[in-house]
This record gives structure tokens, C-alpha cells and sequence, in this order.
């Protein structure tokens, strides 16, 4: 298991909404180390509570609503015992963050990495605001990576 | 004044989907309806492309069940090359497809539903849901995760890389299965049994404390569709499309996928995007049908593994004929995920499994081209055609939530007219009206899910549009 797992998710059929996808494709092209693995998931499920709970840093990427086109921020995130409506399939990065020291007495050190999206429609694709940020947000995901890894 | 009550989950993927509760001028249910807001069109966004590309262009629709529409594509295309592909190559998409039962139904049950079950109906949303769990019932949460995990891990060490999965491919799959993977997948086998053995010893027990929903959730009579294999047990993968009404005796046995048109019609209704299938003999709206676990265990004559038949023999005895009730599309479940294992066990033991011949190679023999098979959720059917060159001129996919819908809509009905007051909205009645949804188990998720307020609106209107009572979930 990596030390750094960076985890992407979207839809890559919901045109922006695909970024995590993109970025997590960027970074298997751009960096070789075998302590970071990149993975992509449409949605975020609570067996991945698992790979959280065996890797030390983890950086979630996602495509965010609202704000201005392409503007991207990472933050560190905490975990949180609240989760959504009994009525998706989907929990968010905080609640599984919860469920891996629940589940197994472990938890990364973790980050949420977020671009905002403008055309969330059906296609494959970027909206120019947003495919002009992606290798950018990339990048500095990586150097944030590398950065957590020294730290270890 | 008659009054409207509208529950509208607005969250990342289920919430383009609203239920709205139609009150009379007393406060009673006049009428129940659940809306899918948003469009799909993944069919318009096929055409131009080769077929071949068609596999894994569908596994992208769904992160839930990508497996599914995977084998419904392949197996189009299989028509379009006119090809019968290799036994090992079914079988590896047998076990694979098993493998996504698995994780699937686990999901559905333990992370959705259990809740339910071991917290309440009644109880907090704010406690009801896979927190709650965890801290209540540690063992089972871990439960869940573990039977998802297994299913998921068998999908990605078939299929490699996870963006883009190429392993399931016309005329077959692209790549053999190894020993050293055979041998890895049965060792985690015995395990995953226990788990869901156990797991279903204390689902029936459980089953006592929830007659009145047993009794009200989408409990009726209808037909119900799915694949059964030559001997009229379980199939997921292929087989004949069997239609059995509320006795159980077969209405119908559709042996060529290509007929399918034949039998089943779509209708369309102006405050939904999701389209009524319908029995067609029947007509439409009398030709409710329902489709996916319970369906499945209501069409057979016999799971096809022992540890399934015993659990089967027992469920169906719950019916008379067959078994109406949809809140036991939950045990259902269960048995599927039992009978997923077992049967995995079976395949992975043929040494015919290590063959080499797993793929038939041909161009574009037919223009068209039907590859049904049954999803986590219920049958799926993709139609595809193609011109001279193999460039999709049109799709045409019907889902398992698609099938589902007309039962659905009236299970809504059932629910809200036996527990919701429409004076003042209280909890427990609204959560049981998502239960009954949620029984059916609903996927919606090829809309979009990126970081944005998650929340469930539940509002009580009057005719003249003024909110009367409200219920929000953060």
C-alpha cells in the first residue's frame, strides 16, 4: 500500500465533473513514485475506508459547484460523523475518513483538492476556464505528494 | 385545500429525483409520484462512435454497476460480429458480473438499508444511516464493507486498470485468467460465505418486527421479468427472458434477445424522465412489471447451488406462488450475494476456466445488434445498430430502475396512503415513503455528483403553492 494515495472522482461523462478523473491521469503520466498511487472512482463508496485506513496522507480530488470557473483550492480536511441521506450510494471524503478509524483504528493525514466546474452537462471534455486549471492543480497536487512524503 | 407534499432529495447523485405526496382537502393521500428531473441521454451521445468502443464508453455510465452495462454492451456487440464466443470467455464474464452482484447488493443492503433494520424506521436521520451503524454495530458495518471490498476486488484484478477497463471486449475478453488469480480469488471465498450466512441468519430473524412494512411496501400484484438459464434456475448472464405473473405461472419465455420489442413497450409521462417499460401484451398501465432480486428468486424454479437453494426454498415459502411483498427485495439480495459466491466457487473450479480461447475476432457481420443480461438491480438491455463501417447510428438502453418504475410509482402510493398524515409531517412516515424507494434500490448515478450541498427537502404545499411544513436534511 502507498504511503500518499490520491484518489479522483467524477463523472468523466458529466463533461467538468471529470476533472478528479483527468488529474488522477495527469499524475500517473507525470510522477513515478512507488510510495503515491492515483486512483479514479465515480463515486466514493465505503469499502474504499479500507485503503484509507492503510495509507498515511491521502488527497482526495473533485469537481466542485459554484464559485468562479476553474478556481481550485486544496485543504486539509478532518473526518466528520455526519453523513448524507440514506438515499445515495455516494458518502463524502470526510465521512469515510470517519469510517476508517471507526473500522479500523486508522486514519490518513488528508487533503481535499477541488476545482470548480461550469458545465456539468453530458459529454467528454472541459470548459476552457477549467481544462487551463487542471495541469495546474495537478501539478501542485503532486508537489503536495512529494512534500508529505519527506515529511513521513 | 388540497395540499401537495414534495420529498426532494437534492444530493449529488439521487438528486435529480423528487417524490411528490398529493394531499386531499382532509389531509389524506390522494396520490404519490416519483420524478426523475434530469434528462439522460446517453444514447444520443453513442451515435458517431464504433461499436467497439461501446463496452467501455458504457462502463463509464455507472459508478455502481459499470460491470453491468459492460456485459449488456459486449454482448450487443457479440450480435453485431454475429459471434459465439468462446465458453471460458462466458464464464470469465460470468464470474466477473457474479463478482459485481456482490458488491453491488452489499452495498444496497448494509450501507443504505440496514440502518432500517437496526436502528428504526422512527429513528434520527441524523442517526439512521452507515455512522450510526458503525457505532451501534461495529461488526456489521465492517460486515458490509468486507462483502463490497471482496466483489470489488474480484472486478478490478479481472479487469486491470481501473480508468479504463478493456478487459471485457466483443467477442469475449481480451486477456486469460491465470492460476496464481484463480487461486487468489477462491481463498477469499470461504469467508465471504460466512459473513453473508450470518448475515442472513439475523435478517430473518429481524424479520419479524417489520410485518406492517412487509404488508405496505409495494405490495401487489404484478408480473415479474427476468433471465432464467435452460434448467429455470438463476442466471445473470444470459439465458431466456421469463415473465411470471402474482401465481407464478410463466406468461411468457422470450428465447431471442432481438424480440424483446415484442414484448416490452415504453411509455412516457410529462413530469418524469424516466420512461414506463410496460408489458406490452398488457397494455400500458396494466402491464406493471417488476424486475431485479426479488424477480429474479420469483421466475426460477431452483437457485442452482445448494447453500442458495435451501435459503431460496425458505423465502419463497413466505408467498403464495411467488412472493409480492418489495420489501423483500432485501432478503433477496441476501440470497444473491450467497448464491454470487457459490457460483463463482463453481466457475473458478472448471479447469476449463485457465483455457487460452477466450476471444472471436470478426468485423461488422450484422447491422444490429441486442445484448441483455441482468444487473445488480434488474434486467438491462442495450440495442444498438450500425452502419456498413461499424459506427453506431443508434442505442437504446433499458434500465433495471427503468423497469421498476411503474412498481415504484405505485409502491409510493401503498406506503404514503398507510402512514402519511398530511397535517403534520412526522419522520418515520416520511422515511418509510424513501424506504419503499429505497427497497427497489434506485440508481440514478449517471448524473453528476461533484462537491455541492447535500441535502433533502421535504415540503408540505398547498394547491396554491405556499409551503405549509417543512422538513430539511443537511
Amino acid at each position: 500500500m502507498p504511503n500518499v494515495l490520491i484518489i479522483g472522482y467524477g463523472n468523466p461523462l458529466r463533461r467538468d465533473d471529470g476533472a478528479g478523473w483527468e488529474i488522477v491521469e495527469w499524475i500517473e503520466k507525470n510522477l513515478y513514485n512507488d510510495h503515491i498511487e492515483a486512483d479514479a472512482y465515480h463515486q466514493l463508496t465505503p469499502d474504499l475506508a479500507e485503503e484509507l485506513s492503510r495509507a498515511r496522507v491521502v488527497i482526495f480530488v473533485d469537481a466542485e459547484e459554484g464559485g468562479e470557473p476553474g478556481a481550485s483550492s486544496i485543504r486539509e480536511l478532518e473526518a466528520e460523523t455526519i453523513t448524507s441521506s440514506a438515499f445515495t450510494h455516494h458518502i463524502n471524503p470526510s465521512v469515510l475518513l470517519s469510517l476508517s478509524q471507526s473500522l479500523y483504528g486508522k486514519q490518513p493525514k488528508a487533503f481535499l483538492s477541488a476545482i470548480c466546474g461550469e458545465d456539468f452537462g453530458l459529454g467528454e471534455g472541459f470548459s476552457p476556464k477549467v481544462e487551463e486549471e487542471i495541469p495546474l492543480l495537478a501539478n501542485r497536487i503532486k508537489e503536495l505528494a512529494l512534500h508529505e512524503l519527506l515529511l513521513l | 385545500m388540497g395540499k401537495q407534499l414534495v420529498i426532494d432529495p437534492v444530493t449529488r447523485i439521487e438528486g435529480h429525483a423528487k417524490i411528490t405526496i398529493h394531499l386531499n382537502d382532509e389531509g389524506h393521500v390522494d396520490d404519490a409520484m416519483f420524478h426523475v428531473t434530469q434528462f439522460r441521454g446517453f444514447e444520443k451521445f453513442c451515435e458517431g462512435r464504433p461499436f467497439a468502443e461501446m463496452p467501455s464508453l458504457m462502463a463509464r455510465i455507472c459508478g455502481i454497476c459499470p460491470v453491468s452495462h459492460l456485459m449488456a454492451s459486449a454482448k450487443a456487440c457479440d450480435a453485431i460480429l454475429a459471434v459465439s464466443i468462446p465458453e471460458t470467455a462466458a464464464n470469465l464474464r460470468r464470474v466477473m458480473n457474479l463478482a459485481q452482484i456482490v458488491q453491488s447488493h452489499a452495498l444496497s443492503f448494509f450501507h443504505l438499508s440496514s440502518p432500517d433494520f437496526l436502528l428504526g424506521m422512527d429513528a434520527d436521520p441524523k442517526d439512521r444511516n452507515v455512522i450510526g451503524l458503525l457505532n451501534k454495530f461495529p461488526e456489521i458495518a465492517k460486515d458490509g464493507v468486507y462483502l463490497r471490498k471482496f466483489g470489488q476486488e474480484i472486478i478490478q484484478s479481472l479487469g486491470g486498470k481501473r480508468i479504463h477497463p478493456a478487459w471485457v471486449v466483443p467477442g469475449g475478453v481480451n486477456e486469460p485468467l491465470s492460476v496464481e488469480l484463480r487461486d487468489h480469488i477462491l481463498d477469499g471465498i470461504p469467508d465471504a460465505l460466512t459473513v453473508i450466512q450470518k448475515t442472513l441468519e439475523w435478517f430473518k430473524r429481524s424479520l419479524d418486527d417489520y410485518h406492517e412494512e412487509t404488508r405496505t411496501f409495494a405490495n401487489f400484484p404484478s408480473l415479474f421479468m427476468a433471465l432464467v438459464n435452460p434448467a429455470n434456475e438463476l442466471a445473470h448472464y444470459d439465458g431466456k427472458l421469463r415473465f411470471v405473473d402474482a401465481s407464478g405461472r410463466i406468461v411468457a419465455d422470450m428465447k431471442k434477445a432481438s424480440k424483446y420489442s415484442d414484448y416490452i413497450g415504453e411509455a412516457v409521462e410529462p413530469w418524469t424522465y424516466l420512461k414506463f417499460p410496460y408489458y406490452k401484451p398488457t397494455g400500458y398501465p396494466e402491464g406493471i412489471y417488476r424486475v431485479g432480486p426479488l424477480a429474479r428468486l420469483n421466475v426460477i424454479e431452483s437457485c442452482g447451488t445448494p447453500l442458495a437453494n435451501q435459503e431460496w426454498a425458505e423465502f419463497r415459502a413466505l408467498g403464495r406462488g411467488v412472493v409480492l411483498s418489495s420489501f423483500h427485495y432485501h432478503y433477496a439480495r441476501l440470497i444473491e450475494i450467497l448464491y454470487a459466491l457459490e457460483k463463482i466457487q463453481i466457475l473458478l473450479e472448471d479447469p476449463d476456466i485457465l483455457s487460452k480461447r477466450v476471444r472471436a475476432f470478426a468485423g461488422t457481420n450484422n447491422l444490429e445488434g441486442v445484448g441483455i443480461s441482468e444487473a445488480p438491480r434488474g434486467t438491462l438491455i442495450h440495442h444498438y445498430k450500425v452502419n456498413e463501417d461499424g459506427l453506431m447510428t443508434h442505442a437504446n438502453l433499458i434500465i433495471a430502475t427503468g423497469h421498476n418504475n411503474l412498481a415504484m410509482n405505485r409502491g409510493v402510493l401503498q406506503v404514503a396512503k398507510h402512514f402519511v398524515d398530511g397535517n403534520k409531517l412526522k419522520e418515520g412516515m416520511l422515511n418509510r415513503v424513501e424506504a419503499v424507494i429505497r427497497a427497489f434500490d434506485p440508481c440514478l448515478s449517471c448524473s453528476t455528483h461533484s462537491l455541492g450541498k447535500m441535502q433533502m427537502q421535504i415540503q408540505l404545499i398547498d394547491r396554491d403553492g405556499i409551503i405549509v411544513d417543512q422538513v430539511q436534511r443537511d
